[in-house]
């Protein structure tokens, strides 16, 4: 391929060089059906949970003991839970508390897997096959069982919790890179580099790089959305976020104590999650697409 | 005159999204009990699509219109279900990529024995022997052995005979061999050939031979019909055509080969390229890449007509003369 | 999104061997097998290894957990328990020991409740595995029919409703949805607790329903979206069209050409996502109530009773392994080219 040669031994990222090529990006992501919806829904998501103080009509923990469970009504838009406290601003603050966390596990998970990844793919011989059995024997055990246990040891909370799923999601994102990366290496433009002369860790840097990110990236999004559900889901059964601080998760577990007097309760954090992950879906989808070149929409 | 056991009038392909563009522009071609016919031209000119049309394979997107008479049956080849019972009775086709045209996961012996026993209605066990049979008859070496196999545990050239066995297993009257030996090396080639051609002699089949390789259509065909960009623009006798090739992209064809064959220090080429299907002009198509174009080549599209020894569908043939016969006087 | 178009190795591309003569294959698929099961046994110990490590080096004293809560018991009688527990014992001997122990058939005594930690998972291990195999099982009954069907419809928008289909599989966890299905027929079928089998059929398949149904959409969506576009690839395929040239009647050609090929990525995805499905069914069972694995790992967890989080743990990984294991029987039986799989 002449112009991935070209665009390899250029200095500039062959991604988005410049602010045009990067506003030309943006628009063909939007230009797919449903993406305008889904990066605008995206956007008022993350506005929500981060302006979730300056928003919430009222504090979240706060408890009002004399309209306890009371239907929505105009003081308290989606009405209150079992002790009182106004069910609106807990969902803001647990949506700002759940995506915060999917954020850090997600960075989390880049910041190990990525070079364990990208290490596994690039060294040779016994470094390669150890490191490549370590992933394996954390993939042996499924994300979120690996997650229960390290709660299990650790104890339940928020540390607990993003090292939790940190620790079940790494393995998965570092298998990925390192099939990516095997991937790469097999092209020629590297062979090209190598036999020049370029050291290995520039070949790392400038050229395989950049050609990782469009595949890391889509990978991150699934990563983000994962996270979301299985922290939701560690919540739910009372092993991740405490109470009082609202989760999207442990919302979902009250409302599970009255899903017969006060479905609501239950729906709509349950709609929230469902929601911010379908969402992420999507736009990781119209990443995936804007990215692969060979799209041609 | 015998009739003719296939003969296919104005064959039209089109995408289904889009009519106007035609891998197949209106092709009719005929051939005799017991003859070899070629349909020759390079990749994208629509001699495989043509011959999926007569058996009524052709993918969801493309429809296909057009008159065809089979033994003296009618059909309307848009008409998939009517050509349905013709395949493997009447005419069997060979494929052309070996490599991915058996079910990977059924053995020999399960995907042979039920050809066998669909078209025979013979029992299990002798229907094992005849499979032993025919994998003999195509040159396997150890029937027993291959009946077991498993496609992935076979080379090419035993697949390809293994293809060759399912076509006979039909006992067709009409093979079609679909670029038979393009998947394979060259020595083996020459072996599937010349099994080929002993078969239908033995079996007395006609076979309609589709190929990009003038050479072997030398060897192995009676009669050979060019096309080009969907449309065919010469037929004659094998000799004819290639001795004296009328039009001039068959004339450019013969050149290239011989330009191989002469080990000349440049190789002979045809300049330009096969045009997209979108880009076909409404005159002839081969004249944006033609020495002899005139500006008349590009509005009118030629017909059939006799010229020299064969038909050729030119304003400017190699011999230059040709007397205008119209087609439904040329003998056939 | 496609969870599996997204994944760039989520199938395992059978690896083919040159041409050699067939025979012998039972032998060769049972080879694979011993292998395989040697490499994932490694992998398994090594998990259980990795876990016993963890909950013994992090912070959290088990003694204080048999203890009691409440802080005033002196520091000689925490050195008393660590060494009953045989905590003081260093980490790789302790390892063994339970080990050693575990291949007996003792995996210790709860530390909160008074059971040994075997009879308490035995009880509930068959509940977690009747759960996952139905789960299974209605993906598999649902998914299958439904993208035949599906597989007519090739167009645009045909595609996008798949995709969407198989992006709200994904988005709506399954705990929720069975919160969903609580609310829904809370009146019509029993919503929490587990009745066994012995105990009358119809009772066991009306508590088992709902958790099942919870459990296996996820499954079933991905399922279908995959079966769906592999079965509208095999009908594309030149083998398929060949059989018809041949005059293979349609019926045959669609059962035994396409849909025998078509099932091979099904099967496969099947089996990666059974360590997915198992963490799925102690979410279900949680909001259920229904007494299996899963809740009593997070009791356990919650109670800080390490040794039956360590049981459950070690049973858990068995099944994960053995599960894998047999979807590799499964797939060297359905796949002739399947030989031995080289992680």
């Amino acid at each position: 391929m002449p112009e991935s040669f070209g665009a390899a031994l250029s200095p500039s990222s062959p991604i988005a060089p410049n602010t045009r090529q990067r506003r030309r990006f943006m628009a063909r992501i939007l230009s797919l059906p449903g993406q305008k919806v889904a990066w605008s829904i995206l956007f008022v998501l993350v506005s929500a949970a981060v302006l979730a103080p300056l928003l919430a009509p009222h504090s979240p923990n706060v408890q009002d003991l004399t309209s306890t469970l009371a239907p929505p009504s105009g003081e308290h838009l989606l009405g209150t839970d079992d002790l009182g406290r106004d069910q609106l601003s807990r969902l803001l603050f647990g949506l700002r508390t759940s995506l915060a966390i999917s954020a850090a596990v997600t960075f989390g998970v880049m910041v190990i897997g990525l070079p364990l990844g990208m290490l596994a793919g690039f060294t040779r011989g016994i470094a390669n096959t150890v490191i490549a059995r370590l992933i394996d024997v954390g993939l042996a055990l499924p994300s979120l069982l690996l997650a229960l246990a390290l709660i299990a040891a650790m104890g339940a909370g928020v540390t607990s919790t993003v090292i939790a799923l940190v620790a079940g999601y790494t393995p998965y994102l570092a298998r990925v890179t390192r099939s990516v990366v095997l991937k790469i290496r097999e092209e020629e433009y590297i062979d090209s580099a190598a036999v020049s002369g370029v050291p290995t860790w520039r070949i790392i840097v400038r050229h395989v790089t950049p050609n990782m990110i469009e595949s890391v990236s889509v990978q991150l999004t699934l990563i983000f959305a994962f996270t979301v559900i299985a922290e939701a889901g560690l919540s739910f059964v009372g092993l991740g976020i405490q109470p009082p601080t609202s989760s999207l998760g442990n919302m979902l577990a009250l409302g599970s104590t009255h899903s017969i007097d006060l479905p609501l309760m239950s729906i709509v954090p349950g709609c929230t999650i469902a929601l911010v992950v379908i969402t992420l879906l999507v736009c990781g989808d119209g990443l995936r697409h804007a990215l692969d070149p060979r799209s041609n929409r | 005159m015998t009739k003719p056991l296939l003969s296919i009038t104005d064959l039209r392909v089109a995408l289904a999204d889009n009519p106007a563009l035609r891998p197949v522009d209106g092709v009719s071609f005929h051939i005799d009990s017991g003859e070899s016919v070629a349909l020759v031209g390079e990749s994208g000119c629509g001699k495989s699509v043509t011959s999926y049309s007569v058996l009524g394979l052709l993918e969801g997107s493309l429809a296909a219109h057009g008159e065809m008479v089979f033994n003296g049956r009618r059909f309307d080849m848009s008409d998939r279900g009517a050509l349905a019972p013709l395949r493997g009775t009447d005419i069997a086709m060979i494929p052309q990529d070996p490599g991915t045209s058996l079910n990977p996961v059924v053995s020999i012996e399960r995907q042979l024995g039920d050809l066998v026993r669909i078209h025979h209605r013979l029992s299990k066990r002798v229907a094992a022997k005849r499979v032993r049979e025919l994998l003999a008859r195509v040159g396997i070496p150890a029937p027993d052995r291959v009946a077991g196999a498993f496609p992935f545990e076979l080379s090419g050239g035993m697949r390809q005979r293994v293809l060759i066995a399912m076509a006979l297993a039909c006992e067709p009257t009409m093979l079609i061999a679909d670029e038979p030996t393009t998947a394979l090396d060259t020595t083996v080639q020459a072996q599937i050939m010349d099994l080929l051609q002993s078969l239908i002699a033995d079996e007395g089949m006609s076979m309609m031979f589709i190929s990009h390789d003038l050479g072997l259509v030398a060897q192995h065909c009676n009669r050979a019909y060019v096309m080009y960009a969907g449309k065919i623009v010469e037929s004659g006798s094998v000799g004819d055509v290639l001795r004296e090739p009328e039009h001039p992209y068959t004339h450019a064809l013969v050149d290239c080969l011989e330009s191989m064959n002469t080990g000349a220090r440049r190789l002979k080429t045809v300049r330009g390229i096969v045009p997209p299907l979108s880009d076909r002009t409404r005159g002839c198509h081969f004249a944006p890449r033609c020495d002899r174009a005139e500006d008349e080549c590009l509005s009118s599209s030629p017909e059939l007509e006799r010229s020299g020894h064969s038909l050729a569908a030119c304003l400017h043939p190699m011999t230059g003369s040709h007397q205008r016969v119209s087609a439904s006087e040329v003998p056939r | 999104m496609s969870v599996i178009e997204a994944v760039p190795d989520y199938d395992r591309p059978p690896k083919v061997r040159e041409p050699a003569p067939s025979s012998g294959r039972l032998r060769r698929i049972a080879r694979t097998l011993l292998i395989n099961a040697a490499q994932l046994g490694i992998v398994g110990l090594a998990a259980t290894f990795l876990m016993f490590v963890l909950l013994r080096t992090i912070p959290g004293d088990p003694a204080r957990t048999v203890s009691g809560p409440g802080g005033s018991v002196s520091p000689e009688q925490i050195a008393r328990i660590r060494s009953e527990l045989g905590l003081d014992k260093p980490v790789v001997v302790q390892y063994f020991d339970w080990l050693s122990a575990a291949a007996h058939g003792d995996l210790g005594k709860s530390l909160v409740l008074n059971d040994s930690v075997t009879t308490l998972l035995s009880d509930r291990i068959v509940v977690t595995l009747q759960l996952g195999m139905y789960a299974l099982a209605f993906a598999l009954l649902v998914a299958v029919p439904l993208s035949v069907l599906a597989s007519r419809f090739t167009s645009d928008r045909a595609n996008r409703s798949v995709r969407l289909v198989g992006t709200l599989g994904i988005a709506v966890p399954s705990f929720w949805l069975a919160l969903l299905l609580i609310i829904a027929f809370q009146n019509v079928l029993p919503t929490f607790g587990y009745s066994s089998i012995s105990d009358g059929v119809g009772a066991h398949f009306q508590h088992m329903i709902l958790p099942t149904i919870a459990l296996g959409v996820g499954m079933s969506t991905l399922l279908f979206e995959t079966t769906r576009a592999s079965l509208i690839g095999t009908l594309n395929s030149d083998y398929v069209r060949t059989a018809r040239s041949f005059g293979i009647p349609e019926r045959r050609v669609y059962s035994r050409y396409a849909l025998r090929n078509a099932l091979l990525p099904t099967v496969t995805i099947a089996g990666l996502e059974m360590g997915a499905l198992m963490g799925g069914a102690l979410l279900v069972e949680n909001a259920f109530a229904v007494p299996g694995m899963g809740r009593l790992l997070v009791q356990s967890v919650l109670a800080r009773d390490y040794t039956v989080v360590q049981g459950c743990i070690l049973v858990l990984v068995i099944v994960v392994v053995s599960v894998n294991l047999l979807m590799d029987v499964v797939y060297s039986f359905i796949d002739p080219r399947v030989r031995t799989d080289n992680a």
